[in-house]
């Protein structure tokens, strides 16, 4: 029951949903409704479990002494101000502080990082010298270059090269991979419906 | 407590909060930015403290947006919105999977998170990516289509490139061994030419995405930069430094 329920449900919340895609009916259209909303719901929930399951190691990391304690109280801290204030007051200047003062400023810094990261990635994929490589290389230099004014004031056909490549090679290239990207989706959907696949019972 | 804390911040004299703000951020980004010379115990912090406070505002939102609006309907009207009621259950149920001993309580929910997951996921991407591109992909190679002499030539070419650029990134992603067949070497052979090729345009792709990366990254950085020099140097400025 513990494995056999769950997989009846997972079928028949799946073929209900895949049916209210290809058939247009009325009652089915409600049906795919109340399931969106309540997996919507189980969504909000499985996010509240990810935050127990953090609070949880962090509480445990302080008391154990595991780890960096003072960092895990700062983290645990952190987590239930801004949730406290969240929920009690959504409105709130408290609220929009924390959010213009703290999240922005630390979540567009560690995008910024990134910048560095990039640039160091790029040099050791570039010394791999190989023919992709350098396809790698030039592609990402006429793209970021031809971004500069003057460089199309100097020669407008390095913008004209650059429009081509994103209009019909990149579009090759993000058409195959969106394709491929489809086919593996239907191919693990359909593992799931078929019950060949049974993630909710860890198997 | 929590109203207190927000008293405090509304009686703040005007400017204030948005002086100790602004301190605070500039600290925040010289925290970050300090891993560029590796990692240091004010990183750390920063770091944590991102994701406490990211974990906290997503759980406040959870909260707020989806399951209070949702519980509040239920509450007041029970039989119309049975449905919430049954979902809630689900989700108490979801919880316990948290708990080693309880954990296959959790089974139920996640059934019908991957059952409709699957559902919408297939019904998603015939609809929404393979029929649509498949429609995109099939271009005429004629260039009395598109217009007359060169031009209609030049966008012939680029119709078959498209085309045969497609076909080779797809076949980029095709791992088979070569078979025993008459024709299997020939077939092998030209599953290699056009899965070189397909790399080549993925790295094509790839290039171009990772210029739009960096040109992302670096306007990341150019505004943090620009935060530090405008709004946090001028605060020196006010305190007459």
């Amino acid at each position: 029951m513990k494995k056999t329920l769950p997989l009846i449900v997972a079928i028949l919340c799946g073929v209900l949903s895949l049916a209210d895609f290809i058939i247009p009916n009325p009652q089915l259209d409600a049906l795919g409704a109340v399931l969106v909303e309540g997996v919507t719901i189980l969504a909000a929930f499985a996010l509240l479990l990810g935050l127990l399951n953090i609070l949880g190691t962090h509480v445990h990391r302080v008391a154990t002494g595991e780890g960096s304690r003072g960092l895990s109280l700062s983290l645990i801290l952190a987590m239930l101000i801004t949730m406290a204030v969240g929920i009690a007051f959504p409105h709130s200047g408290t609220l929009r502080w924390i959010f213009r003062y703290l999240y922005v400023p630390l979540q567009s810094t560690m995008t910024a990082l990134l910048a560095f990261f990039v640039v160091s990635a790029a040099y050791r994929a570039f010394r791999l010298r190989n023919i992709e490589a350098l396809i790698l290389l030039v592609t990402s230099l006429l793209v970021l270059f031809t971004q500069l004014p003057f460089v199309g004031a100097i020669s407008p056909s390095l913008a004209i090269i650059r429009d081509w490549l994103m209009r019909v090679p990149v579009t090759a290239a993000t058409r195959g991979l969106i394709l491929g990207i489809a086919l593996g989706t239907i191919a693990t959907s359909l593992r799931i419906l078929l019950a060949v696949d049974r993630p909710y019972t860890g198997e | 407590m929590l109203e207190t804390l927000a008293n405090v911040m509304n009686a703040l004299p005007a400017g204030t909060a948005s002086t100790i703000g602004t301190w605070v951020a500039a600290l925040l980004t010289l925290a970050v930015l300090s891993f560029i010379f590796g990692e240091n115990p004010a990183f750390r912090l920063a770091e944590y403290l991102f994701v406490g406070i990211a974990a906290g505002y997503a759980g406040a939102l959870a909260w707020t947006q989806v399951l209070w609006p949702r519980a509040k309907l239920f509450l007041a009207n029970p039989q119309a919105y049975w449905y919430y009621g049954l979902f809630f259950a689900l989700g108490l149920l979801l919880l316990t999977r948290g708990v080693r001993s309880l954990s296959t309580l959790g089974n139920l929910p996640l059934g019908v998170l991957f059952g409709t997951g699957a559902g919408l996921a297939l019904g998603g991407a015939l609809t929404g990516s393979l029929v649509p591109q498949i429609e995109a992909s099939v271009v005429s190679l004629s260039p009395a289509d598109y217009g007359q002499g060169l031009v209609g030539w030049a966008y012939a070419i680029d119709a078959f490139i498209l085309l045969i650029g497609t076909i080779a990134v797809l076949s980029a992603f095709h791992f088979t061994g070569k078979g025993q067949g008459a024709w299997s070497g020939f077939w092998h052979g030209l599953l290699r030419i056009l899965q070189g090729a397909g790399r080549g345009f993925i790295m094509v792709a790839f290039g171009a995405l990772l210029a739009g990366a960096t040109l992302s990254f670096f306007a990341a950085l150019q505004s943090r930069l620009a935060f530090l020099l405008r709004d946090w140097i001028k605060l020196f400025g006010n305190m007459g430094l």
